[in-house]
């Protein structure tokens, strides 16, 4: 009975997606309101976009805005209140929750792992991941069995190997026991779970400072508070400050700063991108500085890697060598970088930023200061004459 | 595989624009052999030039090897262009004269020894060849006399009807002639060849085989140590080199990884029978490693199944009586799935 081949295990049933183009709908969390429309030979029509406009407008920001609070430690504003973190991760992808992968998830799996939700309900991410991997684990070691049980009658049969069809089984029934978790554990732990346990949720969302500064400079929805979280911090000093902490350690008060710090750089190549309407996420997972999604990471899968690379070809940083010197990497730091890109399929690209000098940007506003940036893209792709022919 | 010859230290590598090479195929394996050092091998095949998958002499040694050689005293830079040109111009009119005649009956001897083996191989394909083709003409001849054999019986049958016999008094000539024209052919063959082969080789024949000379071993090509000044010494990387110097002395073959994004792979053994280890990049001692590049580093050496591997020598302390490769200190990082 232990000899015939194992009965495959049904598939793990196929959960229900979130229908994500309704839930990720708004790109920016930003309200936008439609104008009523123009009808030529209605002439009430433009009264009533004049009305509208004037008097019923309402803006695009929201009401109350959103807050953060900047955190010098981990250097990046944590987003606490849920309507705030629910609006920046459905509505562009910003920010990460601090324990989980990426959408804050981790109260659902707290719920599930204390069983005030169902086994299969509200899937979050990292447990469809965790599951795939599982069963491809499981699909593995089966086929491995299979192979080895099959290899073993053929020698049976052959007379090579002498023994009962039952000695097989023992070992292949050890090797089931050991490998497959026993699952009824789990069940009994959710069985006597209290009725109703209220889990407080420990998570909250963190911004890097690019984010944070897009959404308070770049789109106005975010009120970043100072860290102890009981004054606001104006968009310039926030600008001074993140640009302050770029730098290990962090640089005092007082410090004179450069036009190429790291925040500048970031934040030049993070708005260029979000300004044309690219998702942009840290890369930092696949040794690049962003990644650039089309619609977002629940949709699909990056398809570019972005480095940033300053660009000193002003005259004025002629003079400066150690600068210059920066400017130049060895080749195989391209080529590893290119090797990794190349093997998660993204295409790298790499965006060099054209440094103003100081005294350029002195004493300029943010945007003033911002378009003396320049941005320059160059894509980047492995080439392999035997593979790359279609 | 012939045995190499043996080399003597300190042998000398010729630096061409920067680059340091071996001509000599025995200096090539002793080092490869004695100093764990496989070098490049850059110059085109003279069989297969159309290709540059299988490449041959010169050999390129990295910057490292080169380095290293010279300071364990084992090989010596010559610059290959002055040295030719001062060796070319200081030798006088009969050593130039010997060593033409020398280079002529060198030619002619490997030649003619080339064209004997020629010779030998082509009378022993010629023989083999003339066996079969008899054979083969036989056993036709047997079967087609017994095929007519055997329509002429058939025709016997009918004879009398058929007032045309000529067939039979025709048809046997051809094979039988063409027979006998393989045999009467038979003998002349062998006599034309062994008429080449016994034909004295002159110049004039000799087209078919140019052997090529090593010049490079020649004593007016090989300047002494002396010569080689302090500008020629090879200058390898300050980060790079204790590195090299570290894994080299236990025993790794280190070869260049440009196109593995590092600067050494390090093989445990002849990299012709090993898969490298580790990929491994030099850097200073007080030198920032950025963070993305560990994570990359990481990616890059776990995809392939090694690890990728960061070193670097820290200054030198007192007391501390450790070389270079010694006190190196190498680090190494995998990418770790939770």
């Amino acid at each position: 009975m232990s000899s015939e081949p194992p009965t495959a295990k049904p598939p793990l049933p196929r959960t229900k997606r979130p229908n994500y183009a309704l839930l990720h709908a708004n790109l920016l969390p930003l309200t936008i309101q439609a104008l009523p429309p123009l009808i030529p030979h209605n002439p009430l029509s433009i009264l009533q976009i004049l009305y509208t406009y004037f008097f019923c407008r309402v803006p695009c920001q929201p009401e109350p805005l959103y807050t953060g609070v900047f955190n010098p430690t981990t250097r990046s504003v944590h987003v606490t209140d849920t309507r705030s973190i629910k609006a920046f991760w459905t509505s562009g992808f910003f920010g990460k929750g601090s324990l989980s992968r990426s959408e804050p998830t981790w109260i659902s799996r707290r719920r599930r792992a204390l069983g005030v939700i169902g086994k299969d309900e509200a899937l979050t991410a990292e447990e469809v991941t965790e599951r795939r991997r599982k069963e491809r684990k499981e699909f593995k070691l089966e086929r491995a069995r299979a192979e080895k049980e099959k290899i073993q009658n053929q020698l049976a049969q052959e007379g090579k190997v002498q023994f009962e069809t039952g000695a097989v089984a023992p070992s292949s029934e050890n090797k089931s026991v050991t490998f497959a978790p026993p699952e009824t554990p789990a069940e009994e732990k959710d069985q006597p779970a209290p009725q109703v346990v209220e889990v407080e949720d420990l998570e909250h969302l963190q911004l890097t400072l690019e984010e944070a500064f897009f959404l308070s400079y770049g789109l106005g929805a975010l009120q970043i508070m100072n860290a102890e979280g009981n004054k606001p911090i104006e968009v310039p000093d926030a600008l001074s400050l993140f640009r302050k902490f770029s730098y290990f350690p962090h640089l005092e008060d007082d410090a004179i700063l450069q036009p190429d710090d790291v925040f500048l750089m970031n934040y030049v190549v993070y708005h260029h991108f979000r300004s044309l309407g690219w998702v942009v996420r840290p890369g930092m997972k696949f040794s690049v500085d962003y990644l650039l999604y089309n619609r977002g990471p629940v949709f699909s899968h990056a398809e570019f890697g972005i480095l940033i690379l300053p660009a000193y070809s002003n005259p004025y940083w002629a003079a400066d060598p150690e600068r210059k010197k920066r400017e130049s990497r060895p080749w195989h730091w391209l080529h590893s970088v290119n090797r990794v890109s190349a093997q998660v399929k993204k295409t790298l690209i790499m965006v060099y930023v054209e440094v103003p000098p100081p005294h350029e940007i002195e004493g300029l506003g943010i945007t003033d200061m911002l378009k003396k940036y320049g941005v320059r893209e160059v894509s980047l792709r492995r080439f392999l004459v035997a593979r790359n022919r279609d | 595989m012939p045995l190499a010859e043996p080399v003597q230290e300190p042998f000398p590598i010729y630096a061409v624009n920067g680059t340091y090479l071996l001509f000599d195929v025995n200096v090539v394996s002793h080092v490869r052999k004695k100093h764990h050092m496989c070098g490049v091998l850059s110059g085109t095949l003279p069989q297969v030039p159309q290709q540059n998958v299988f490449l041959g002499l010169p050999l390129q040694l990295m910057v490292e090897e080169a380095a290293l050689l010279v300071e364990k005293g084992a090989a010596y830079v010559v610059d290959d262009v002055t040295a030719h040109k001062k060796g070319l111009k200081e030798m006088m009119e009969e050593d130039k004269k010997r060593y033409m005649d020398q280079r002529n009956e060198e030619i002619m001897k490997t030649a003619l020894e080339h064209q004997a083996a020629l010779e030998a191989k082509k009378a022993g394909f010629i023989a083999i060849s003339k066996d079969k083709k008899a054979k083969k003409d036989k056993e036709k001849a047997e079967k087609k006399a017994a095929k007519e054999a055997a329509e002429n019986d058939d025709e016997l049958l009918f004879g009398p009807t058929k007032s045309e016999p000529a067939p039979v008094a025709v048809d046997p000539t051809p094979a039988e002639a063409s027979a006998a024209s393989a045999v009467s052919e038979a003998p002349e063959a062998p006599e034309a060849s062994t008429d080449t082969a016994s034909k004295p080789v002159t110049t004039d024949n000799l087209l078919l085989h140019y052997p090529i000379l090593n010049t490079s071993t020649f004593p007016f090509h090989s300047p002494l140590p002396e010569s080689s000044s302090s500008s020629l010494l090879p200058r390898p990387n300050p980060s790079s080199y204790p590195l090299y110097k570290h894994l080299h002395s236990r025993g790794y073959f280190l070869s260049p990884g440009l196109r593995f994004g590092c600067q050494f792979m390090a093989y445990p053994g002849d990299s012709l029978r090993y898969h490298s280890h580790f990929i491994a990049n030099g850097l200073g001692w007080d030198e920032e490693i950025d963070m993305i590049d560990i994570v990359g580093g990481g990616r890059l050496g776990t995809g392939v199944k090694k690890a990728w591997m960061f070193g670097g020598c820290p200054p030198k302390q007192e007391g501390d009586e450790r070389g270079e490769e010694d006190r190196t200190r190498v680090f190494c990082v995998e990418w770790g799935g939770f």
